[in-house]
């Protein structure tokens, strides 16, 4: 399987993105590549919706560190949401829910293309 | 477990890249799917093999092709999984001096991306060794979880398992 990601909404202040697939050592790299130029604007908020991830291990972790890392520079703003128990649980482990909020909060994802 | 004559065991190599560490996670889940391990367990497993072999994907083979080589060894109450490669050794005593989670006082711009495979690991499988034998070979131990009796057993005998 693969890892797909639809933009859900895109303005100047903010970008909403929904991945479904698997995050692993061979898609972090495509993932990573679309991620961080976003993170990396300045006054920027990014919503990602996790609720399709299948699957994710430290080279998840890894693209999200370093999305925080960027938005953190660039006064930029990164949230994750609709996380699943899997997802949840390799940030745990990680330490990375130390860092990034835990949002396990299903969601429709209509409230989003719609914008309410 | 390590000691006893396993009951089965199931080999499989693969060209070290990245396009093929699913195809690991499909082998080792039908493995441990046929050893009665709960989801949750063998998701665990999944995530704990596919460590080691973006590992060797990533380390193993900087200067051209190679394979990664996999041994499950199944026994009655458990599974016993062998990752090696014939690529580069590493200093195994400093990598495993600096395993551990994020560490987040650090200043943000000193968080690194990598380097969380092994402790990953660790904290999913009973037991992990690593080991630099003509290149670095993973040994990993996941138990089968019976009752909370053995799994409070298991807890109090073996490494400690992340609790979440």
């Amino acid at each position: 399987m693969n890892l797909s990601i639809d933009v859900l909404k895109e303005s100047d202040r903010e970008t909403s993105l929904a991945i479904k697939g698997e995050i692993d050592v061979y898609t972090a790299p495509k993932f990573r590549e679309e991620l961080l130029p976003l993170c990396e604007r300045e006054n920027h908020k990014v919503t990602v919706d996790l609720s399709e991830i299948s699957y994710i291990d430290s080279m998840g972790v890894g693209v999200f560190i370093g999305a925080y890392k960027a938005a953190q520079t660039s006064g930029s703003e990164i949230r994750l949401t609709s996380m699943t128990p899997r997802v949840v649980r390799l940030f745990k482990i990680t330490g990375l829910n130390e860092l990034m909020t835990i949002d396990q909060t299903p969601k429709d994802r209509r409230t989003i293309t719609n914008g309410g | 477990m390590e000691d006893r004559e396993p009951l089965d065991v199931i080999e499989l190599k693969i060209p070290a890249k990245a396009d093929y560490v699913s195809v690991v996670r499909l082998f080792i889940s039908g493995v441990a799917n046929r050893i009665g391990f709960s989801y949750d367990d063998i998701e665990d497993v999944k995530v704990a093999i596919a460590e080691a072999c973006t590992n060797v994907v990533t380390h193993a083979y900087p200067e051209g092709y190679g394979y990664i080589h996999i041994k499950c060894h199944v026994y009655g109450d458990g599974i016993g999984i062998t990752v090696k490669d014939f690529g580069t050794s590493f200093d195994v005593q400093q990598v495993e001096q600096d395993v551990g989670p994020i560490d987040v006082k650090k200043p943000v711009q000193s968080l690194e991306e990598g380097g969380l495979g092994i402790h990953v690991m660790k904290a999913l499988m009973d037991r992990v060794h690593i080991a630099n034998d003509d290149g670095v070979a993973v040994k990993m131990v996941k138990l089968l979880q019976r009752n909370e009796v053995d799994a409070d057993v298991h807890s109090a005998t073996e490494t400690p398992r992340s609790k979440q």
